[in-house]
């Protein structure tokens, strides 16, 4: 049972009822008395809440920063109108517009109620319950059901790194195209064989090919295809430290994202591993066609955890991955000692097999606070900024020297820089 | 308008209903009744056992219900009263009245009671003695014990030894009929004189002989139903602390009758109000929050280190660190660990390229630390000068300057 405003009215003009006709406590017994049982009334008169079926369809996923439309069927089994206020709520990071909504729905018949949610961070997003408060004729009280409706709206990571990929898928083709004058060599397959042009290196003839066709015919080569490419995300404590406004995972989820769609249609085959000490997201062998479809929903529900990252057992996660010679791109954050201690013991037992790119997602803010000058403060300030590029540096040389490509860029340049290494490995053949 | 809906997932109301509601709750209801039930019964049965001091219905130690009683069968009219308005209409001359605390009687009330000129008999009266009556003081004596009368006032003799102690009463009792009995340390603890305006009073020292505990022993009883049994109507005042009735009328008495009927309606309907906003429209919705913290975060804590340690050669040498580092890159000098040779051939290197003497680049890179934070701020300028003068020239002479390896 609710109340409205309207009761609370109704009973203030009694208080000049009494005042001016009973003005005696049996005045005031008799008013509120009779409030209450028109209230009452009005509980026993109002539409029961219960006797809706509610049903929902509509969006299931929505890209972060774009808009999804959950619709929410309202069916009246009862034998009453139902009049009142519908709340169809979410959290607040699902970015509901207006929760509430007035109802009325007679008796046998249905409404649709539309809620449009823009959902202001990653990850799954559940309605909570459906509460209908269902109102009587007189408007003074009524009745209030809570209803279960479950609905999930998966909201996906923005990707703003794709509109990198089309420059990048450029490059790749000019790769290809260029792989076809190029005599054979380390990470090259045999592609085609083809009559000879003017300008094709002699050396890359075929005569066992020219005697029996006649014409004289080259082998051509291309950049092996098939290639394996593993993309390690660190979600542990590193992960979690915001640069910007958004998180570093994000960035890396940003960077795994070209990068799987670029290796995918390059024709290698793309592996997502996210780990701080136990594996959070695995998602193997994508192929060309669902490889941003299957990554983005696996990667949409991916949070930091508060954890150090177990490097150790990283690696021997990564080496049962990886069996055969394979990209192994590491995205994680270099400016802890976590990952010195850490990583930089086991990154030689993945060089010595694979070919290790380390990703990194830096802070632009050290650079702006290194450039700090004026008075004593910002002087320490850029001190200690110091501090830490130098240790980044360091270490990068560190990693450089056990054999792994470091790639530090601030989140904005981080996919394309990853890119285009992949990409520089992948035309030197040395994939 | 109701489109065609798959219905996927089905609704299911969560609230439960009153039948629900009385499933739920009947258990702890029926425990909660029992409860009040034993409480009940616990409260009678105890307020029949401890009922207060010198209660006429009490039936523990300090109770007086045997005394009453006694009284009651002696033809005594027994009258209990605890506001003072009762005990002053009850009583009227020819009464005796009973006040088992007279001390909490303010002084006009105890004006009001002598004025009725019913003789008063006192327990343990101590600072108002004087009010009641003129001429005697309290003084402390020894603890009540058995006493033997010593005075010749019938109702002591009769009684002979009795439980006494407590207060004694200092003065003259000579007015009218004055006794001055049982002594304990040389004062009397019972005195009998009157008031200003004649009626008699009482001063029993203590309440001990009226009391259940006291009462079948020594001569107690008899002491008692003598000073209390003298007259047919016996007012049993057990007083409460009351204001000063004086006070004038509440505010809201003077108001006209309308005006609280209307306020206690505005009352209810503040009630219906609060129960309106009170109500929810369905629960607080979860949200689970991420963690929000800078990734530079760490570095700001280290610089407010430094602030606060002052650690001047701390922060200069990373400036230093970090400025070799930079000139040597674009010197094209290995970048190893900076060392006096290292900055020595870098030195020499810039001091080509630049312009500027070798001495005074080795001094800014590798001179000894800032004496205070003026010149650690100086220290940051100049470095930044030294790359800013080097860095157009390394760029702009670009085909000479590719690769200056210097011997």
């Amino acid at each position: 049972m609710v109340l409205t405003g309207r009761a609370a009215v109704l009973a203030a003009i009694g208080a000049v009822v009494v005042a001016a006709a009973v003005p005696t406590t049996a005045g005031v017994l008799l008013v509120t008395g009779v409030v209450v049982a028109l209230a009452l009334a009005d509980v026993a008169l109002a539409g029961s809440p219960r006797s809706l079926r509610l049903s929902r369809d509509g969006d299931h996923t929505a890209r972060l920063g774009t808009t999804a439309t959950v619709r929410l069927g309202v069916r009246n089994d009862g034998r009453h109108r139902v009049r009142g206020l519908l709340r169809d709520a979410w959290p607040p990071s699902a970015g509901c517009a207006t929760d509430r909504v007035a109802l009325d729905v007679p008796a046998r018949e249905r409404r649709l109620i539309e809620t449009s949610l823009r959902p202001t961070r990653r990850g799954d997003r559940t309605a909570d319950r459906v509460t209908v408060r269902s109102i009587g004729p007189l408007g003074l009280a009524g009745r209030q059901v809570s209803h279960s409706v479950p609905w999930t709206v998966r909201v996906l990571p923005p990707f703003h790194a794709r509109r990198h990929l089309p420059s990048r898928l450029a490059r790749l083709r000019e790769i290809d195209g260029r792989s076809a004058v190029r005599v054979r060599g380390q990470g090259t397959e045999f592609d085609s064989l083809r009559e000879y042009v003017r300008g094709d290196d002699v050396r890359s003839i075929d005569w066992r090919a020219t005697a029996r066709h006649g014409g004289v015919v080259v082998r051509t080569w291309r950049p092996e295809r098939d290639r394996h490419v593993l993309i390690v995300l660190d979600t542990g404590r590193t992960s979690a430290g915001r640069v910007g406004d958004e998180p570093r995972l994000d960035a890396a989820i940003d960077t795994a994202l070209l990068l799987g769609a670029l290796a995918a249609r390059a024709g290698d085959r793309v592996d997502l591993l996210a780990f701080d000490r136990q594996v959070r997201a695995d998602v193997a062998r994508l192929g060309a066609t669902d490889v941003l479809g299957r990554m983005v929903g696996t990667l949409a529900v991916l949070e930091p955890e508060l954890l150090e990252t177990d490097y150790r057992q990283l690696t021997a996660e990564v080496l049962a991955r990886a069996r055969q010679h394979a990209l192994v791109v590491i995205v994680t954050g270099l400016d802890s000692g976590a990952v010195e201690l850490g990583l930089l013991p086991v990154i030689g037992q993945l060089t010595r097999r694979h070919t290790v790119v380390v990703a990194s997602v830096a802070d632009p803010r050290l650079a702006s606070l290194a450039a700090g000058r004026g008075d004593s403060d910002a002087v320490y300030a850029a001190a200690a900024a110091e501090h830490d590029r130098l240790a980044r540096a360091r270490l990068a040389e560190l990693l450089s020297r056990r054999g792994a490509h470091v790639v530090d860029q601030p989140p904005a340049d981080l996919p394309p820089a990853v890119a285009d290494a992949y990409l520089e490995l992948k035309a030197t053949g040395r994939l | 308008m109701s489109g065609a809906i798959t219905v996927a997932p089905e609704s299911r109301p969560l609230d439960p209903t009153g039948a629900d509601h009385w499933r739920r709750w009947r258990k702890p209801l029926a425990v909660v009744v029992l409860l009040l039930v034993t409480a009940v019964i616990l409260g009678i049965v105890q307020s029949r056992a401890s009922r207060g001091y010198l209660d006429p219905e009490g039936v523990d130690n300090a109770g007086a219900r045997a005394l009453a009683r006694l009284l009651t069968e002696q033809g005594v009219e027994v009258e209990p009263v605890r506001t003072h308005a009762d005990a002053t209409a009850a009583a009227g001359p020819g009464d005796t009245v009973l006040v088992t605390v007279p001390d909490l009687l303010t002084t006009a009330q105890v004006d009001r009671l002598v004025d009725t000129g019913a003789r008063l008999v006192l327990v343990a009266a101590q600072v108002r003695v004087p009010d009641y009556a003129p001429g005697l003081s309290a003084v402390l004596v020894d603890e009540p014990r058995s006493v033997d009368p010593a005075c010749e006032l019938a109702v002591a003799e009769r009684a002979g030894s009795a439980r006494l102690g407590g207060l004694g009463y200092d003065g003259d009792v000579s007015r009218s009929e004055g006794a001055r009995c049982y002594l304990v340390d040389g004062e009397p603890v019972l005195a009998v004189t009157a008031t200003q305006s004649g009626s008699p009073v009482v001063l029993l020292g203590t309440a001990d002989p009226l009391t259940n505990e006291y009462l079948d022993d020594d001569g107690n009883a008899a002491l008692a139903l003598g000073l209390l049994g003298e007259s047919e109507r016996l007012v049993w005042y057990r007083p409460l602390p009351e204001g000063a009735a004086e006070s004038p009328a509440a505010f809201t008495d003077q108001l006209p009758g309308w005006v609280r009927a209307a306020a206690w309606q505005l009352a209810a309907a503040a009630l219906l109000a609060a129960l309106w906003r009170a109500r929810r429209l369905g629960r607080l919705v979860r949200e689970p929050l991420p963690v929000v913290v800078r990734a530079s975060e760490t570095t700001e804590g280290r610089a407010r280190l430094y602030r606060r340690g002052r650690s001047r050669a701390h922060a200069a040498a990373l400036l230093r660190s970090a400025a070799i580092r930079r000139l040597a890159a674009t010197a094209h000098l290995p970048a190893g660990e900076p060392g006096p040779a290292a900055v020595g051939t870098l030195a020499a290197t810039l001091a080509g390229r630049t312009g500027r003497p070798a001495a005074e680049i080795v001094a800014l890179l590798a001179g000894p630390p800032p004496a205070d934070d003026a010149a650690l701020v100086r220290l940051a300028d100049d470095l930044d000068a030294l790359e800013n003068a080097d860095v157009p020239r390394a760029t702009g002479a670009s085909p000479t300057g590719k690769d200056p390896r210097p011997s």
